[in-house]
């Protein structure tokens, strides 16, 4: 028999109307933003900010033009033995964990490690880690090349930059990382603006 | 590529298949070609990605290579139809991508597209600052995808096209007929993307979800390029 | 969003994951001896020389879509494209596959888990982590040959069909069930029909095993080596804490167990022959480095000790393996690790094929152990053997604070 076109209509309204319930992204700034009580930013204008999703296992998730193209993760405070996500403890089993007092080397190899589970990358290519200020701290700015995702998804080259500091045995991050073409250099301005307003919550220091 | 996976993204996109219809489902940034003053504008064509499947009784695709070769020479030539209609000089990519530097732009082109599928349109992956504008670009760089005299603006067509077997028409029949319950058949999933060369903006993009249309014949190919191709600017 | 997650160890590879390519991963599931041994006639079901030909054969269609993958892995920037250790896989290839060398085209992808597959149209998938796991040539040979039987015997096909005949078979169960007026019936019809595919898909793995390793006889390498790398991919499991059990419904691949005993039996009954170590750490040697690096960085200590050990049995002063090891428990710094690191370190240190970053290593943690002024010496023999490092401002820092 000669196949041909038979057109069927499934019934779709209860399905659209649920999917149409579900938002992966709010918006966020301008202005302040309090993350987990740990890190106060301001933006300067307005991002995406991930609250929904199987991939939203960042402590924060920003991004201007969907994370193929460009992602802020920040993630304040991450203590020691703890992973940079939020997973169950058997999902954790092979992500890299925290140690205080990590060299600067290490903390790239902890994020390198890290981006290797969530966005399948490797090939790393280290451009450089050097001193840097963040939010009144002495820590680090570092950058790598990488590539994300593999066969079934779609190949990224990427380009990223960090700022990390440690104090009181926890880490501060803040990460972004780009398609290597246009949108790293299009992304970075604004986020460096983001770690320059970095700021320790005054309330918590005013406590201690 | 998994079938499987496949076969149920097909359900899904079916499921959005009569919601398409009445949503806009072209943007774009303008609505004529910026054309230099000497000549017609030149489009650079990127090989077309099709693939044809054929829907068993119990509707796993088979991919049918017969098929897919006829829809890519049916596209092309509409393609080449419909640009020389409208005075667009044409010219197709031949799929050869040797150096590193355009394997990185067509990576990237690919990425821009995925995205704009994922997060402009309405759904849960949909973008609140992409909300009501269409502003996407591949950065200047994407200018390397072609000489400057050879292009002005580059096409990428996509499409994943399935038809019911015999057999699965028998039980899209059955399952109606007696059980009053509708089982899908073939599917039409594509996209289209316009890039104009000198700026990396994406100018237009179109996307088609339907139950209709015909990529093996070369008559309704025609009908599909005039779909995919709606609004695009001229 | 997650941009793609590959499949790790337990979970199988990602390729055999779609049911299309088939494959050998690792796996945890129980299952009976069967009666593929010595003795069963495995012939070819495919000609030597078929290419993808336009026709409305699911075969082909296959076979097309495949291509297509192909095309693109061609540009992956994952492609491993160093000349020398292309050329080496490409020989081992062309030994084990015959008259087919033309048809099976391997491609070395940059991704640190164990795995390799082979696709009906000949691409055939050769991870970087598997090169890293093997220390010889048969062992690699051993993994490959059972990827060329998988062609020879056209499991991908049959699995396919297999697929389909699958969704059929659902098909007409559901509208038997609704005549019956029986609901929710998918379930139990899912079990058997998934319980079948795995079995059938068992089948062919061991088919495959009895392929590489007759291949491995045949052409003089040692076939115990088959056997090893079940022995080893065990080890890792357990280093790697993943689980030991899952349900013989999900499983596509025979117990790792059976595996090992099967192939250490049918070993037994073959010539000893050569691993060839050295031809396959010369092959392998403008990669090694970042084989290690890579496994290193992905977080799996323990099993990077494992893999390391491994290398240090074939050679002690393996400079690249002491310093992987060492690295690698420095990183996971639990109970007795960081003395043993400081230990293995220093042995690197006094070895062959040492890479700098093993000075910077034991600097480190000589610096976390308080012993600064040795720290401080390490660190900066690490900017005079590496001076161009992209992280020397970082370490200038530390050595001026």
């Amino acid at each position: 028999m000669t196949p041909h076109r038979f057109r069927s209509f499934v019934l779709v309204a209860a399905v659209a109307l649920s999917l149409a319930g579900c938002a992966f992204y709010a918006s966020v700034g301008p202005g302040a933003h309090a993350i987990q009580g740990k890190l106060d930013v301001t933006l300067d204008s307005t991002w995406n900010r991930q609250v929904d999703g199987a991939s939203n296992i960042w402590p924060e998730t920003w991004t201007r033009n969907g994370p193929l193209l460009d992602t802020v993760h920040l993630a304040p405070g991450i203590e020691e033995g703890k992973a940079l996500v939020n997973l169950p403890e058997n999902a954790l089993r092979e992500y890299p964990r925290y140690r205080a007092g990590s060299s600067p080397t290490d903390i790239v190899a902890f994020v390198q490690g890290t981006l290797a589970r969530t966005v399948a990358a490797s090939d790393f290519e280290l451009v450089e880690v050097a001193p840097a200020e963040v939010a009144g701290h002495s820590g680090i700015r570092f950058e790598f090349r990488f590539g994300a995702g593999n066969q079934g998804s779609f190949e990224t080259d990427r380009h990223a930059l960090g700022y990390a500091f440690e104090r009181d045995k926890q880490l501060y991050l803040l990460l972004f990382h780009a398609a290597e073409i246009h949108y790293f250099a299009a992304g970075k301005p604004a986020f460096e603006a983001i770690v320059a307003s970095a700021r320790l919550p005054q309330v918590r220091a005013a406590a201690r | 590529m998994n079938l499987y996976k496949r076969a149920k993204a097909i359900c899904v996109v079916m499921l959005a298949v009569s919601l398409a219809a009445c949503v806009q489902n072209h943007h774009r940034l303008q609505e004529t070609l910026t054309r230099p003053a000497e000549r017609d504008a030149r489009i650079l064509v990127l090989p077309v990605d099709a693939e044809l499947f054929e829907l068993s009784f119990g509707g796993a695709p088979t991919p049918r290579q017969d098929w897919t070769v006829a829809a890519r020479a049916n596209m092309n030539a509409a393609l080449r139809g419909f640009f020389e209609e409208r005075k667009i000089a044409v010219a197709f990519h031949d799929g050869v991508v040797d150096d590193a530097q355009t394997a990185k732009l067509m990576r990237l082109h690919a990425a821009v597209g995925q995205s704009i599928r994922a997060h402009q349109y309405d759904g849960p992956e949909s973008l609140p600052t992409k909300k009501g504008k269409f502003e996407w670009t591949m950065g200047p760089a994407i200018r390397g995808l072609a000489p400057a005299d050879a292009a002005d603006y580059v096409v990428l067509v996509h499409v994943r096209d399935s038809y019911s077997s015999g057999a699965r028409v028998a039980a899209q029949v059955v399952a109606a007929a007696v059980f009053g319950v509708a089982l899908h058949g073939g599917m039409q999933i594509g996209f289209a993307s316009m890039v104009d060369l000198n700026t990396g903006d994406v100018v237009w993009f179109n996307r088609l979800l339907r139950g209709a249309g015909d990529l093996r014949t070369a008559e309704p190919a025609k009908e599909t390029i005039a779909a995919l191709l709606e609004g695009m600017p001229q | 969003m997650t941009v793609g997650r590959r499949g790790f160890l337990s979970g199988g590879c990602a390729f055999c994951a779609t049911g299309l390519m088939a494959c050998m991963p690792a796996d945890q599931t129980g299952r009976p001896l069967t009666g593929i041994d010595g003795s069963i006639d495995l012939g070819p079901r495919v000609a030597p020389g078929v290419r993808t030909a336009s026709s409305a054969s699911a075969d082909d269609g296959l076979r097309a879509m495949f291509d297509q993958m192909e095309r693109r892995l061609r540009v992956s920037r994952f492609l491993v494209r160093d000349g020398r250790l292309n050329a080496y896989i490409a020989r081992v290839v062309k030994g084990m596959a015959d008259e087919y060398a033309g048809d099976i085209r391997p491609y070395v992808i940059r991704v640190p888990d164990f795995n390799a597959s082979q696709a009906s149209n000949g691409m055939m998938n050769i991870w970087t982590g598997l090169l890293l796991r093997c220390t010889n040539e048969a062992q690699l040979a051993a993994v490959l040959g059972h990827e060329i039987g998988h062609y020879i015997r056209a499991h991908g096909q049959e699995r396919d069909g297999m697929r389909r005949q699958a969704a059929d078979i659902q098909q007409f169960l559901a509208f038997i069930f609704a005549g019956l007026g029986v609901a929710q019936a998918t379930d139990l019809t899912n079990l058997i029909l998934t319980a079948s595919y795995f079995n059938y898909s068992r089948d062919h793995e061991r088919e495959a095993d009895e392929i590489g390793i007759r291949m491995l006889s045949t052409r003089g390498l040692a076939p115990i080596e088959a056997a090893r790398n079940w022995e080893n991919l065990r080890a890792e499991s357990e280093a790697r804490g993943l689980p030991r059990y899952r349900s013989i419904i999900d499983a596509s691949h025979p117990d790792p167990g059976e595996r090992e005993a099967t192939l250490r039996a049918r070993a037994a009954e073959m010539p000893a022959g050569d691993p060839r170590s050295a031809a396959y750490r010369e092959g392998i040697s403008d990669i090694r480095e970042m084989l290690f690096e890579d496994q290193i960085r992905t977080g799996a200590h323990g099993a990077t000790v494992l893999i390391a050990d491994r290398w240090i049995s074939v050679d002690a002063k393996d400079g690249l393996a002491l310093y992987a090891k060492g690295e690698a428990l420095r990183l996971r710094a639990g109970g007795e690790d960081e003395k043993t690191a400081d230990a293995t370190l220093e042995a690197a240190l006094g070895a062959a094929e040492t890479p700098a970053v093993a000075w910077r290593s034991l600097g480190l943690l000589r610096r976390k152990m308080g012993r600064e002024s040795e720290a401080r010496e390490l660190l900066n023999d690490y900017l005079r053997r590496a001076p161009s490092a992209p992280d020397r401002e970082i370490i200038r820092r530390t050595l001026t604070s």
